[in-house]
């Protein structure tokens, strides 16, 4: 069955899970999903470039790391969508970002969001990520002041945090 | 404080966690555009499509209309008042050429009008609606161009100031005969290239964004994505013809600077529109945008004639230089300058001669880029060095190691030129380049490679080069900081400060120096930065001045909260202040048993006797600039049928006195090295025959990213620098000068042909060997 | 951006072909968007997102494998067929697309329904003999590749028309594979010049052989001068260096994206000869 929906004042009403709950939203009809999200205050996806090229957008819908700011906000209706307030807070924080953390991989911190959750897809499929696999999986997230150096190191520390976590 | 006591530090030299990275990696941080406020417009500037022109009208009341439009600007209604967007210490060494709005507009992007309007579609379709009628006036896009005879003149405006010579479209010089009269006389060999770099931007991930409003009582708070607070409150008020009493500025998050936020260009188009609307405003720009219209690096060209004996002394330095400022003049003199001030003195050559022009043309306008004229400059001295060594038959290590500034040398460059003026007398009281050398060779692999190389067949050729450079330490009797120390009950500090922390790290740096002297650890420092109303003075984030300069501002500041906490402890211990000191949070007697907390200290200042806060402010500037040192080492493979590059292995030592915080120097170290490459490499903004620039997005402006990166490795090589904090100098730009003279010298190892103009791109190269033919 | 007032999900190619008709040139096909999002032509108030129509699939049948068009990279570069298939020449192009979130959201079928430069895909379905099935007014055909870049077709695909399967030979299965690649960086998107070759070596012997020029050209071209040099012949370097001045000779006019056109013509022979070698 095709399913079609219509605007209604240039506003969609779409349903998605966000951060693990189902909620309602009002999707503009010119709105891309980074803008939706940003006006409904997840204010850690940033925009870098609007065009797919900087990955600073970069959510997971249904675990998969996507460009934000490349979708329209009603493709998120019946999907699943994780941003970085989704995956810890500062009072408990996850392994990846406490990774972060202690590398020394974050400087201004803007590519950081992005890096986190791509970090999270690449290690959820794959625990032991080879140097050249982390940065195959990073090589859509520019950064521009760290020299990606220190966050390689991060994403290895931050699989070893989540194996040994998995252990306990 | 001497580096015996280095190895005593309990807060300094460590790797101490930033104090702000856990709410950057949960995404809690904000920056500029994550804060809006009610009632907030959104704007958008007009931008123009022709590279040089006179507004014959404009008329916008089309655009009035568009529902939900509350303001239009033009140069027709805003103060004209000419001043410059460079973010630089007043009186500013650069001209005062920019209006808010002018009648003549100047490069393809440059500012014509701008809306306010309730939606974000509304500013854009009013923008559209924006009647223009122009007056082509012919363009120029070279810099050979502008300054001919009878070249279109860029700034013909008489309010303009600080333009040498308008006709000819320069708009900074600078010219320094140093000789003992025997130009070139002793050299054995005489070598004179032209080298040119290119246009690039620093690409920082967050674009320019400012949200100013009206406060209750009429003041305008600026909240605005900077590196330099204090200047964006001046320059507003000045463009704006308003007190500066009236003006708060405050940074919040900021996502990158790298001197591209080192300007004030957008904060005086939203505060014009939040005077007019008397509404909150927030323009952020597209990437388009910050491509186009902020700021970028200045395109060079330097003649460089060097000459050398057979026995490998450098006699004769010309260097002859020329940057592309664009349509406006933000930081002319000053990047020019640098280039020499920064590079000269490094080789000691007895006759050393610069001239230096900076030049107007009708295209983007340049301004600071971490670097600062050093990196255009390092290009042709370091390749130049590597052609002498080769000449004389010296292996090019040692004639570096021969020539170089050494430890307790001074040069007659130091004095002449600074940054904008002249210089101060200076020697080297510490000097890392010989064990940074050392440092390198060795984690290079340097003498093995020299070995696996030295003869090759096959069509893809290895080799390896080496590039070394120095910068300075913030601008001396120029730049200024100052801090503020307060203490709290628990014995925690706050530390008011507005260095400003761009992604550096400078908050963290400054509290572990905090930390240091008052004995706490790093998280009993309390840190608030940059915001004109309530921190204290400093220049901003450049000239690489915070560790150095902001630095020696807070330990100076925390001595003197150390002592008045000592007088309180001593009326508490009863005990002389003399025999009192600070260790772990406590103020201990000599004999060791007497103590008490600082938490102890505090509630009795602030509550039972003699009440005060336990508050002081002290302010730095240095007579010097002690130069930080590099060394750097490339090893690439070229294959020599596709001119396809590979860089294999580089290694970036660096010298920067004490390292505060040795995790946040190797992450400023790499950043700037793997920009340096970049630039080196891929990096080239791109203009049409018209002015208009054709790759403003980051699918065709490559920049390097994590799958791309080569393999770098950074090493920091302490030394201790007498003036600075602890020993510290600076580390933030030195890391770029590297790449592009270190790839140079190791494509010519490869190949024999030797690239003149980066990016090094495989079409460059492949042409290079066709023209040289392979080597060996 | 466009006001997208209608938002259709169809269930599978025809359903998707017929929502596109009933829209009436109102609406364009969404695959993984990152070619269309940003760039909706004027006019256009509709959109039929291809996420549910099942068209990511990977197929191995006795006649051919049939890739859905819906098939992301991603899925490409996970799957174990396509790492096998002719030497592994797919995955590694599929490895290469983009970025990691490009490489989730972007389709095989959207990278061959436009010759832009930046796509990988057309030359490597040209080395392996490619076909696309179509959906248009209800009926279903095949075609060749190249004939998606014919001026008729070309404009009915996303509009009108359904792209929903890429079927290869089953034959080249067992073929050596290469893909070759030369851009200013690994990551960049804008290639300066794709090269794949496809070749079925038996007893040293090259039996069967496909090369395809991409992104240096105003369309992917297969080079039959070059091939015909080597068909039936045992591949010496002299042969493949022979190889390539034919097939930079027949290749056309080379444009001047991401490079200066004399530059690929200068590069062609050496690019198309190394190819020759490794896939010999």
């Amino acid at each position: 069955m095709t399913k079609a929906i219509e605007s209604k004042n240039d506003i969609f009403e779409i349903e998605f899970t966000l951060n693990g709950a189902k909620k309602a939203f009002r999707a503009g009809a010119g709105e891309t999903l980074l803008e939706l999200l940003r006006r409904e205050g997840y204010r850690g996806t940033k925009r870098g470039c609007d065009t797919g090229d900087c990955g600073s957008c970069t959510v997971l819908i249904d675990g998969r790391s996507m460009l934000s700011c490349m979708m329209l906000a009603v493709q998120a209706d019946g999907r699943s969508v994780t941003t970085i307030e989704g995956i810890g807070g500062p009072a408990d924080p996850h392994p990846i970002q406490q990774a972060f953390v202690e590398s020394g991989a974050v400087q201004c911190g803007f590519c950081i969001p992005g890096m986190i959750l791509v970090t999270k897809e690449l290690l959820d499929s794959n625990p032991e990520p080879t140097d050249a696999e982390i940065r195959q999986a990073l090589d859509g997230n520019l950064c521009r002041c760290t020299g990606y150096v220190k966050q390689v190191e991060a994403v290895k520390n931050a699989a070893k945090k989540m194996s040994q976590k998995a252990k306990r | 404080m001497s580096s015996n006591e280095t190895a005593n530090f309990k807060t300094v030299n460590k790797r101490v966690t930033k104090v702000d990275a856990l709410g950057l990696s949960c995404g809690k941080a904000e920056f500029a555009d994550d804060i809006s406020i009610p009632n907030m417009l959104h704007g958008k500037i007009l931008w123009s499509p022709h590279a040089h022109a006179r507004i014959k009208s404009i008329d916008t009341s089309a655009a009035e209309k568009v529902p939900g439009v509350k303001a239009v600007l033009t140069y027709k209604n805003v103060p004209a008042i000419r001043h410059t967007t460079a973010g630089q210490g007043y009186p500013e060494p650069s001209p005062y050429d920019s209006l808010i709005f002018d009648s003549k507009v100047r490069f393809v992007g440059d500012k014509v009008a701008a809306v306010a309007a309730e939606t974000l579609e509304a500013a854009t379709e009013a923008v559209s609606k924006i009647k223009v009628e122009y007056e082509i006036l012919p363009a120029v896009f070279s810099i050979t161009d502008a300054m001919k005879d009878g070249a279109p003149v860029i700034h013909d405006e008489k309010d303009a100031k600080n333009i040498p010579d308008p006709k000819h479209n320069v708009c900074a010089k600078f010219d320094l005969d140093i000789n003992d009269g025997n130009w070139f006389k002793n050299a054995d060999y005489v070598f004179e290239n032209t080298y040119h770099t290119q246009y690039a931007q620093h690409c920082a991930l967050e674009p320019h964004t400012t949200l100013a409003w009206l406060d209750p009582n009429g003041r305008l708070f600026i909240r605005t994505s900077t590196q330099v607070p204090f200047h964006v409150r001046r320059i507003v008020a000045q463009a704006l013809n308003i007190p500066i009493k009236k003006i708060r500025v405050m940074k919040p998050r900021i996502g990158g600077g790298f001197g591209s936020k080192q300007e004030i260009f957008l904060e005086q188009v939203v505060s014009a529109l939040v005077l007019a609307t008397k509404q909150p405003v927030k323009i952020e720009f597209t990437r388009k945008e910050v491509f186009i219209s902020s700021r970028t690096r200045h395109p060079s060209m330097t003649k460089l004639k060097t000459g050398v004996t057979k026995d490998g002394v450098i006699t004769d330095m010309d260097m002859e230089i020329y940057i592309n400022n664009g349509a406006y003049g933000a930081h002319a003199l000053t990047v020019m300058m640098c280039a020499g001030s920064h590079s000269l003195p490094l080789y000691q050559a007895r006759n050393n001669r610069f001239m230096g022009r900076t030049v107007y043309t009708n295209l983007p306008v340049a301004g600071a880029y971490r670097g600062y004229g050093a990196t255009q400059a390092f290009f042709p001295t370091e390749c130049q060095m590597d052609m002498m060594a080769e000449a004389i038959g010296m292996d090019p290590i040692e004639f570096r190691l021969k020539n170089y500034i050494k430890q307790g040398e001074g040069s007659p460059i130091f004095k002449a030129m600074g940054e904008g003026g002249e210089g101060v007398e200076q020697v080297i009281t510490s000097c890392g380049i010989q064990k940074c050398i050392e440092k390198g060779l060795q984690e290079f692999k340097w003498s093995e490679k020299k070995k696996k190389y030295a003869a090759q067949t096959g069509t893809k050729r290895r080799g390896i080069g080496v590039a070394c450079s120095m910068q300075g330490s913030g601008i001396p009797e120029v730049d200024m900081a100052s801090a503020t120390i307060k203490i709290n009950d628990d014995g925690s500090f706050n530390l008011n400060l507005d260095a400003t922390d761009i992604g550096t790290g400078s908050d963290t740096v400054l509290a572990q120096i905090a930390a240091e002297v008052l004995t706490v650890p790093t998280d009993k420092i309390i840190v608030y930065s940059s915001d004109t109303d309530l921190t204290p003075f400093d220049v901003g984030a450049y000239a690489s001045s915070t560790t150095f300069i902001s630095g020696n501002a807070v330990r100076k500041t925390a001595m003197l909260v150390r002592d008045m906490i000592i007088k309180v402890a001593s009326s508490i211990l009863n005990e002389k202040p003399e025999n009192l000191r600070l260790e772990n949070g406590f103020a201990v007697a000599s004999d060791g048993k007497k103590k008490c907390s600082l938490a102890e200290v505090a509630l009795s200042s602030l509550y039972f006797k003699h009440q005060h806060q336990i508050c002081a402010t002290a302010s730095h500037t240095a007579h010097t600039s002690p130069p930080p040192f590099a060394a750097h080492f490339a090893e690439v493979e070229v294959d020599t049928e596709t001119g396809e590059l590979k860089v294999l292995d580089y290694v970036a030592t660096v010298d920067c006195g004490t390292a505060i915080n040795p995790a946040l120097a190797e992450g400023q170290n790499d950043g700037a090295v793997m920009n340096g490459l970049s630039y080196a490499l891929c990096e080239e903004l791109e203009f049409n025959s018209k002015g208009a620039m054709v790759n403003p997005n980051f699918r065709s402006y490559r920049i390097f990213t994590a799958h791309d990166a080569p393999p770098v490795r950074s090493f920091l090589v302490p030394t201790y620098e007498p003036d600075g904090p602890f020993g510290a100098k600076s580390v933030s730009e030195i890391g770029i000068n590297g790449p592009i003279p270190a790839l140079s010298n190791a494509i010519y190892n490869a190949t024999g042909a030797r690239l003149f103009n980066p990016p090094f791109t495989p079409d460059k190269i492949l042409r290079a060997i066709k023209e040289k033919g392979a080597k060996k | 951006m466009n006001k997208i007032n209608t938002y259709i999900r169809p269930e599978s190619a025809k359903a998707a072909a017929a929502a596109l008709a009933d829209c009436k040139g109102k609406a364009v096909l969404l695959a993984g968007g990152i070619q269309i999002v940003k760039t909706m032509p004027p006019g256009v108030t509709a959109v039929v997102d291809l996420r549910d129509a099942r068209l990511s699939y990977i197929k191995k049948e006795a006649a051919c494998l049939k890739i859905g068009a819906g098939t992301t990279f991603s899925e490409m570069v996970a799957s174990p067929v396509i790492k096998k298939w002719a030497g592994g020449m797919m995955h590694k192009a599929a490895l290469r697309v983009s970025s990691n979130m490009i490489r989730n959201m972007a389709t095989v079928g959207g990278s061959i329904v436009r010759p832009y430069p930046f796509n990988h895909f057309p030359a490597v379905l040209y080395a392996l003999d490619a076909k696309a099935v179509i959906v248009l007014k209800g009926k279903t055909s095949k075609v060749a590749i190249a004939e998606i870049f014919e001026k008729e077709l070309g404009s009915e695909l996303g509009r009108t028309a359904v792209l929903s399967e890429i079927q290869i030979p089953a034959g080249t299965e067992k073929w050596n594979g290469v893909f070759d690649r030369v851009a200013k960086t690994e990551s960049s998107w804008e290639n300066i010049m794709i090269c794949a070759a496809a070749a079925e070596i038996k007893g040293g012997v090259c039996k069967n052989i496909r090369l395809a020029l991409g992104s240096a050209l105003p369309k992917p071209v297969r080079l039959l001068k070059a091939e015909k040099s080597l068909s039936g012949k045992k591949i010496t370097d002299i042969l493949a260096s022979q190889a390539g001045d034919i097939g930079a000779g027949e290749a056309g006019s080379f444009n001047s994206v991401s490079a200066p056109s004399e530059y690929k013509r200068q590069i062609a022979p050496a690019v198309i000869k190394r190819c020759v070698l490794a896939v010999s």
